[in-house]
C-alpha cells in the first residue's frame, strides 16, 4: 500500500478535519500525528485490515491475538513516528513493525505458525509462473488449493514469510528488502530459494498423496 | 481524492476477499494512548541512536586497528630469518609464532562492527561482504599506520597481558630461544673470562650456562661487547663432552636478543647511485640502519669513507672471511650456524 504525496499540503498549525486529513497522503498525516492524535486514527483505519490480512498470512490464527498484535503496532508506530524515514514509504514502515510484532509473538507464545494463511493458493502458482517459474511443471502434476496450502505450511519460516510478501502482498523487492531489512540481492536469493523449496515441498506431497 | 487515495481505496477492495475484516482498533489504540499518556518519542532520540551505531561501529574500527598494528609487531618480532634455529621447518615456525589471540580478536571487532552498521538506519541495505571487507580495509589501513609510527610493540606489550590464553611475544621469544636440546639459549652475559675463551650467561630462566667461546670470532665479540642480553647458537648440550657438572654449551654464533638493535650495513658505492646522495664510483659508503621505534623506517645515515678507511675496511671484510674459513669443523655441522654465516656474508648482522 503506497500513498505517495502528489502535492506538498501546507499543514500550519491549524486544526484539521478528519475529511481532510483523509485526503492527505500518508507522509502527510505522520507530519500531523506528533500535534493530532486524530490523524493517527486515519492512518489505523488505512492499515488495520491490511496489517490483519498479513498477521493471518504469516499464520496467526485466532482473532483475538490478531487484534492485541495489531493493537501494540500502532501504540509501537506511535511512539516512534518520528523515526519513519521519509525515504521509505509509510507502508513499508509500518508492515516492518508489523512483521517483528508478529514474529515476537510467535516466539513469545511459544506458538507455531499455522491456519488460514493463503486466501486463494492457486493464484501464488499463477504468479510465480509470470516471473518465469512454472512450478506446476515443475511438479509434472497438476495441483489444487489444499495442497499448495500445505506445501506453503512446511517450507522454512523465511522462504513463507517472503513468498507471502512477494506473491500476495504484492510488494516489490525494494519494499521487502526495507520490510525485512535484508539486502536487495538477499531478497532475490531468498525468493528463488524459496520457490525451489516449495517446488519439491509440492512433489513431494504429491508422491507420498 | 488524490491518487494515493485511490490507490489505497483499490487495495482495499482487492484485499477485501479471504477472511472476515477485524473490528476497527482505532478507537482502543486512541484511548489507550490517552489512558497511559503515551507521547511520540521526540526526533532527537533516533538521530542519537542512529549517531551510537556509527559510532560503535568507529570505534570497532579504531580497536581492530590496535588488533592490526599488534599482529604486525608479533610478526615482525617473529625470527623469521631464524626459524632454522628455532623450529624444525618453516611450518612448524608459524604455528608456533602465529597471533591467534589478537587475529581472533580482529574477527570479533569486524564482527561487532558488522552488527553495529548493520544497525544504522540503512545499514541493513548492505551485503555481510561489503560491510566487513570495508571494515578490515580501514582497521588494516590503520593498523598499518599505527604500526608503522611504532604503537605496534605499545599496544601489544600494554594491552596483550590481558587477552586470554595469549603469551607476548617477549615471553614466547624467552620460551623458543632457552632450548639447549636444539642448541639455542638466550639470556644475560654474566662474566667473561679474562682469556676470552669462555663467558657466564644466565638463560631466561634463571639458570647459569658456562658458554665456550674459541669458536666464536670477532662480529660475535662486537654483539657481545654491544649487548648484555643476547642470543647464542652452539652445539646441543649432549653432544659437548664435559666432565664437570656445570652446563656447557660450545658457543658457535652469538646475536644480539633486541631484535632492531643497532647494525652497520655497507654498500658499494653503485648501490648508493640510485639515491639523492650520488659518490662517485668505487668510494666506500656506509648505511648507518638505526631502529629506535618503527619497524620499517630506520634512521639512515651515509657515510662516505676516506681511502684510508675503506682499505681498513676492506682488510677487516678479508680478515672476517678468512676467520670463518679458519673455523674447526666442530661449529661448521650446526645447521643454523651455517645459516648465520650465510647471513652474515650478505650483511653484518
Amino acid at each position: 500500500m503506497n500513498h505517495t504525496s502528489v502535492a506538498i499540503i501546507d499543514l500550519g498549525t491549524g486544526t484539521y478535519s478528519n475529511a481532510q486529513i483523509e485526503s492527505y497522503s500518508d507522509q502527510d498525516i505522520v507530519r500531523l500525528v506528533p500535534t493530532n492524535k486524530n490523524a493517527f486514527a486515519v492512518l489505523i483505519k488505512r492499515y488495520e485490515q491490511a496489517l490483519a490480512r498479513y498477521m493471518r498470512r504469516l499464520g496467526m490464527n485466532n482473532p483475538e491475538d490478531i487484534i492485541d498484535v495489531l493493537q501494540q503496532i500502532f501504540i509501537k508506530a506511535y511512539r516512534n513516528i518520528q523515526s519513519f524515514d521519509v525515504s521509505l514509504s509509510f507502508s513499508t514502515w509500518i508492515y516492518r513493525i508489523a512483521h517483528n510484532e508478529t514474529m515476537s509473538f510467535f516466539r513469545s507464545s511459544r506458538i507455531r505458525p499455522e491456519g488460514h494463511m493463503v486466501d486463494d493458493p492457486s493464484s501464488i502458482l499463477e504468479l510465480i509462473h509470470d516471473e518465469g517459474t512454472d512450478i506446476a511443471e515443475e511438479v509434472n502434476q497438476s495441483i489444487n488449493a489444499e495442497e499448495v496450502h500445505k506445501a506453503l505450511q512446511t517450507i522454512d519460516e523465511k522462504y513463507r514469510t517472503i513468498l507471502i510478501l512477494r506473491y500476495f502482498e504484492e510488494k516489490d523487492y525494494s519494499e521487502i528488502s526495507d520490510i525485512l531489512r535484508i539486502p536487495m540481492g538477499s531478497v532475490a536469493t531468498l525468493i528463488h530459494r524459496a520457490k525451489k523449496q516449495l517446488s519439491k515441498k509440492l512433489e513431494h506431497i504429491r508422491h507420498t498423496a | 481524492m488524490t491518487d494515493s487515495n485511490q490507490h489505497y481505496q483499490h487495495q482495499q477492495e482487492s484485499h477485501a476477499q479471504g477472511p472476515v475484516p477485524i473490528v476497527s482498533c482505532s478507537d482502543t489504540v486512541l484511548e489507550t494512548i490517552q489512558h497511559e499518556n503515551i507521547s511520540p518519542r521526540p526526533r532527537w532520540y533516533f538521530i542519537l541512536k542512529n549517531e551510537f551505531f556509527w559510532g560503535a561501529g568507529v570505534i570497532s574500527v579504531m580497536i581492530g586497528s590496535c588488533a592490526v598494528a599488534a599482529i604486525l609487531f608479533a610478526m615482525t618480532q617473529s625470527d623469521y630469518d631464524l626459524y632454522v634455529a628455532t623450529h624444525d621447518s618453516f611450518g612448524g615456525f608459524l604455528l608456533d609464532a602465529f597471533p591467534y589471540m589478537w587475529t581472533l580478536s580482529l574477527a570479533l571487532l569486524i564482527m561487532i562492527g558488522y552488527v553495529q552498521v548493520k544497525y544504522t538506519t540503512h545499514g541493513y541495505k548492505y551485503p555481510l561482504y561489503l560491510i566487513a571487507g570495508s571494515i578490515f580495509v580501514l582497521t588494516t589501513i590503520g593498523g598499518v599506520t599505527l604500526h608503522v609510527f611504532g604503537f605496534g610493540s605499545y599496544i601489544e606489550r600494554t594491552f596483550g597481558p590481558y587477552l586470554p590464553f595469549y603469551s607476548t611475544v617477549q615471553h614466547d621469544r624467552e620460551r623458543i630461544w632457552v632450548n639447549a636440546g636444539r642448541g639455542i639459549i638466550a639470556g644475560h652475559i654474566q662474566s667473561i673470562s679474562p682469556d676470552m675463551q669462555s663467558f657466564v650467561l644466565t638463560d631466561f630462566r634463571g639458570n647459569p650456562w658456562v658458554i665456550q667461546s674459541q669458536q666464536l670470532g670477532n662480529m660475535d665479540a662486537q654483539v657481545m661487547y654491544l649487548n648484555n642480553t643476547v642470543r647464542i647458537i652452539g652445539l646441543p648440550e649432549s653432544v659437548v663432552i664435559s666432565d664437570s657438572a656445570t652446563s656447557t654449551m660450545f658457543g658457535c654464533a652469538v646475536l644480539p636478543w633486541q631484535k632492531n638493535s643497532e647494525y652497520t650495513r655497507s654498500h658499494n658505492a653503485q648501490d648508493t647511485s640510485r639515491s639523492d646522495h650520488r659518490v662517485p664510483s668505487g668510494t666506500l659508503a656506509t648505511f648507518d640502519a638505526r631502529f629506535d621505534h618503527t619497524q620499517f623506517v630506520p634512521e639512515m645515515r651515509l657515510r662516505i669513507h676516506t681511502e684510508e678507511e675503506k682499505n681498513l675496511e676492506e682488510l677487516r671484510a678479508e680478515h672476517e672471511r678468512k676467520e670463518i674459513n679458519a673455523r674447526t669443523t666442530t661449529c661448521k655441522d650446526v645447521r643454523p650456524y651455517q645459516f648465520i654465516m650465510q647471513m652474515r656474508t650478505e650483511a653484518s648482522y
